[in-house]
């Protein structure tokens, strides 16, 4: 129940575990990623051994699948809520226990040995084997849990109850044979205990020292004195095992519970050899390579992917991609490409093959060396503030103030279209300004998406500060997403290009063309074209909704609340307005 | 109005004891609940509301549940983000008597579940504590299910920040705070908007160090010395909270990892969203 793991992230990819706690641990260590250079190559090095030996390393994980979540049951011991089959499930897991151990030999990582030097919990599995039966019911109260010969006075007890039982099978023959009734039984119900039951055909033959207890339609129901003796025997015993059964029970559940500091401590290194082991298969499955962790300055990725992209496209058609950052000459890169050709995907890629290095992973790439990152930022364009209120600006903002308050020079920071939410040339100066700040005060390692591709002037003029961006190939108006990073800037942003790809009409692209070669050609100054009337303004003021004024369909807009529409319904005013737009043509 | 029976006076006692919470009432083989209990947890559970003749003028509004089979129900009302309280028959029913004690033997909430039927059992379950004022924060989150227990603090400024960034780290289920700290607008904006845990909001006396420093000596050996006071407050204030709900002693919950966030990666929210790492 309340299982809300997510598909398409990066645990997703890594959990490869067996068991619970192992794949507890695993999100323990994504949720926090280690900066002590010698803990994370202690870890890779055990990644490492058990990704070294394919053989060995499925014994080890079969051996896994039979060991079951030792630390909740212990709690639940602990806490007095765990019943016989918890017991029984932990008795299975122990057992296995000295063949993990065996098997775990065969690997020499530092790690590993120390791991692998746990408590086998050889008097709890005895006292499990010899305490409880091999399948107990769920049930603590009703008995059949104490295995024979755990206790004597349970034994002696069963046996009394045992031959009661016998013996009210011997009752029932010799009273067959005393009066004659062939079908005379002796029945058990929980209101009236033992009796006998005399069909209604031969009622005439009960003899005289038969008690009857009650008529029913086909007959009747006796008891006799030596049948009463013998029942308060059995059910006597029947409670009294009952009672000591679950006394019994919980004597051996304290037993554990006061070695609690014993099997969380063995729990706890089954939990990590199976995520260790994890992550060596993943790797192993995944063409994962072993990153160089320093305390450098320097990352450098050669042929990167993107883990959980790759994975969802199943390998084939993924670009690798080189990540080449350091403090000095390659602080920040500017990255111009057009929309949608894989610019947040590039900068993801870098984060996440550098949390997965600093957990003690192997990683997506042909080669890397990671110098140990403190922080990392990301600025991304988010929506889901809008519904609270804030303008997506203001939020884009807020986020850039955080980062740059608490960034360090040993921070990653990926930034990806600041200052989109506002004006032009508002945005520009704005991502300029921050770009600087990065660059030349922080001194963070920067991957820095913009659309401005005024920035690319930066290159060569200030310290640190490179260009790449993303190779397109355009062919007459169309364009091919290589998904390559290549140096040097974009030269144009394809907007329009990748406009007609997502589908909007012709009309519309075509007109956008016009717009465009207006603007290049007339510089700064455009003219806005509406309703006849021509209306010049500087382009560093907003084109105001005012110049459409008395319009339609701005009037329209203007009443939108984007905040409340669904994706349906704004689909469905798009239509709309278009057709009135194409109508008004 | 008539006098309620004398079954429902002892309901009316137990319930204003816990009256943040469902009660589940045992009566025989079944759970009861009563009254707006009855309404809320019908409607969640899907079950049919009665009523129950208690002496009253009218009926009260009761559904309930078999005992047998109870553990489905408490988990849908707790995943609804209430919490349960668990009344039991602490004495077998005796003849010439006409009315068994009950108690109350376990308050269970979205961070206090042992069962591994309420538990997704790869999914990590953190309830924490915070205790703010200001001049700074500490924070105890607890695996109750597991044991694992890890405390930090921040006093250098920048705390509010500070706990936000370990509550988006570990997605806490469940939050006890004190009135204080949920005062902090920032603090509450991020606990009511982005997170799902059910709150727990305490007042000082639930915080008090001299209560916090006895149980922790008494539960961790030496570790009041390895503890700042905020670290300390949080951690006695969680541990309390564990007892009062469990009304038993943790013995599992038992190495406390007193921890720096600095010495793990920092990411905040944002990025942790943004990159969808688990």
């Amino acid at each position: 129940m309340r299982d809300k793991r997510k598909t398409h992230s990066l645990f997703w990819v890594l959990d490869d575990t067996k068991t619970a706690m192992g794949s507890r641990i695993l999100k323990n260590w994504l949720l926090r990623p280690l900066l002590n250079c010698a803990k994370i190559n202690h870890r890779l090095n055990a990644v490492a051994s058990f990704k070294g030996d394919n053989i060995a390393r499925d014994n080890v994980r079969e051996v896994l699948c039979y060991i079951s979540d030792l630390e909740r049951a212990i709690s639940r011991i602990v806490m007095g809520s765990a019943n016989p089959r918890d017991l029984v499930k932990m008795r299975e897991s122990i057992k296995w226990l000295p063949r993990l151990k065996k098997e775990l030999e065969f690997f020499d990582a530092p790690l590993i040995k120390e791991i692998s030097d746990f408590d086998e919990l050889y008097d709890i599995y005895d006292i499990l084997v010899r305490g409880i039966v091999e399948d107990p019911p769920l049930a603590m109260r009703d008995g059949k849990i104490i295995q024979k010969g755990y206790n004597e006075e349970l034994d002696r007890l069963r046996v009394i109850r045992d031959k009661g039982t016998g013996a009210m099978a011997e009752v029932e023959n010799a009273e067959r044979e005393r009066t004659g009734i062939k079908n005379l039984k002796v029945k058990y119900n929980k209101v009236f205990g033992y009796y006998i039951e005399i069909s209604n055909m031969y009622k005439d033959r009960v003899p005289d020292d038969y008690i009857r207890k009650q008529t029913i339609t086909t007959g009747e129901r006796y008891i006799t004195q030596r049948l009463k003796e013998i029942e308060d025997e059995v059910l006597g015993a029947a409670e009294k095992i009952a009672a000591l059964e679950y006394k019994l029970f919980g004597e051996i559940r304290d037993i554990l519970a006061s070695q609690v500091d014993r099997i969380q401590r063995t729990a706890r290194c089954v939990a990590t050899v199976d995520a260790l082991c994890a992550l060596a298969e993943v790797a192993y499955k995944n063409n994962y390579t072993y990153p160089v962790v320093d305390m450098s300055d320097s990352i450098e990725i050669s042929g990167g992917r993107h883990p959980v992209v790759e994975k969802v496209l199943r390998g084939s058609l993924f670009v690798p991609n080189d990540t080449s950052i350091n403090t000095s000459d390659r602080r920040l890169t500017i990255l111009t490409g057009p929309n949608m050709a894989g610019k947040s995907t590039y900068m993801r890629q870098a984060a996440l093959i550098i949390i997965m290095a600093q957990i003690g992973s192997f990683v997506p790439c042909d080669s890397c060396k990671i110098g140990v990152v403190d922080k990392v930022f990301t600025r991304v364009g988010a929506s889901d503030d809008l519904a609270a209120g804030q303008s997506t600006f203001m939020v884009e903002m807020s986020e850039v103030a955080g980062i740059l308050k608490n960034a360090t020079g040993k921070s990653l920071l990926i930034l990806d279209e600041i200052g989109r939410g506002t004006s032009t040339y508002d945005g520009l100066s704005i991502a300029w300004a921050v770009l600087e700040y990065c660059a030349q005060k922080i001194k963070a390692k920067t991957l820095f998406a913009t659309h401005y591709h005024e920035l690319t002037a930066l290159e060569g003029k200030m310290d640190g500060v490179v260009n790449n961006s993303i190779a397109v190939k355009k062919r007459n108006d169309d364009i091919i997403f290589l998904r390559k990073i290549v140096q040097g800037g974009a030269d144009e942003s394809y907007g329009i290009e990748v406009a007609k790809l997502a589908g909007v009409p012709d009309k519309i692209t075509k007109r956008a063309k016009e717009i465009l070669e207006g603007i290049e050609s007339e510089g700064t100054q455009i003219r806005v074209i509406s309703n006849g009337r021509r209306i010049q303004k500087d382009a560093s003021a907003q084109i105001g909704f005012d110049a459409f004024a008395g319009n339609e369909i701005v009037e329209e807009l203007k009443k939108i609340d984007p905040n409340v529409l669904t994706p349906i319904e704004a689909l469905g005013k798009l239509f709309e307005l278009s057709k009135k737009a194409k109508e008004g043509v | 109005m008539a006098e309620p029976t004398l079954m429902m006076k002892q309901y009316l006692e137990i319930k204003e004891q816990y009256s943040d919470a469902i009660l589940f009432f045992r009566l025989g083989d079944f759970y009861e609940m009563f009254y707006d209990d009855a309404k809320v947890a019908s409607e969640i559970l899907n079950i049919a509301l009665t009523g129950k003749n208690c002496g009253q003028e009218e009926r009260a509004p009761m559904c309930g549940v078999p005992y047998h089979s109870v553990e489905p129900y408490i988990a849908k009302l707790i995943a609804a983000g209430l919490k349960v309280a668990i009344c039991e028959q602490t004495e077998a029913p005796q003849k010439g008597k006409k009315l068994v004690d009950r108690e109350v033997v376990r308050l269970i909430t979205p961070g206090t579940i042992l069962d591994g039927d309420f538990l997704a059992s790869k999914t990590t379950n953190y309830m924490c504590c915070i205790f703010k004022d200001t001049g700074g924060a500490g924070i105890t989150f607890c695996e109750v299910s597991t044991g694992d227990i890890m405390t930090t603090s921040f006093i250098y400024g920048n705390e509010t920040l500070n706990i936000i960034d370990e509550l988006a780290r570990f997605a806490p289920v469940e939050i006890i705070i004190n009135i204080d700290g949920y005062e902090d607008a920032e603090l509450k904006k991020y606990i009511d908007e982005k997170t799902e845990a059910r709150l727990e909001l305490c007042n000082d006396a639930y915080f008090l160090p001299e209560n916090a420093e006895a149980l922790i000596s008494s539960h961790f050996k030496d570790m009041n010395d390895e503890l700042n006071q905020y670290s300390a407050c949080a951690t006695g204030a969680l541990l309390s909270y564990i007892l009062q709900t469990q009304q038993m002693d943790p013995q599992h919950i038992r190495n406390l990892e007193v921890y720096e966030s600095a010495q793990y990666m920092g990411l905040d929210q944002s990025a942790r969203r943004n990159l969808e790492i688990v």
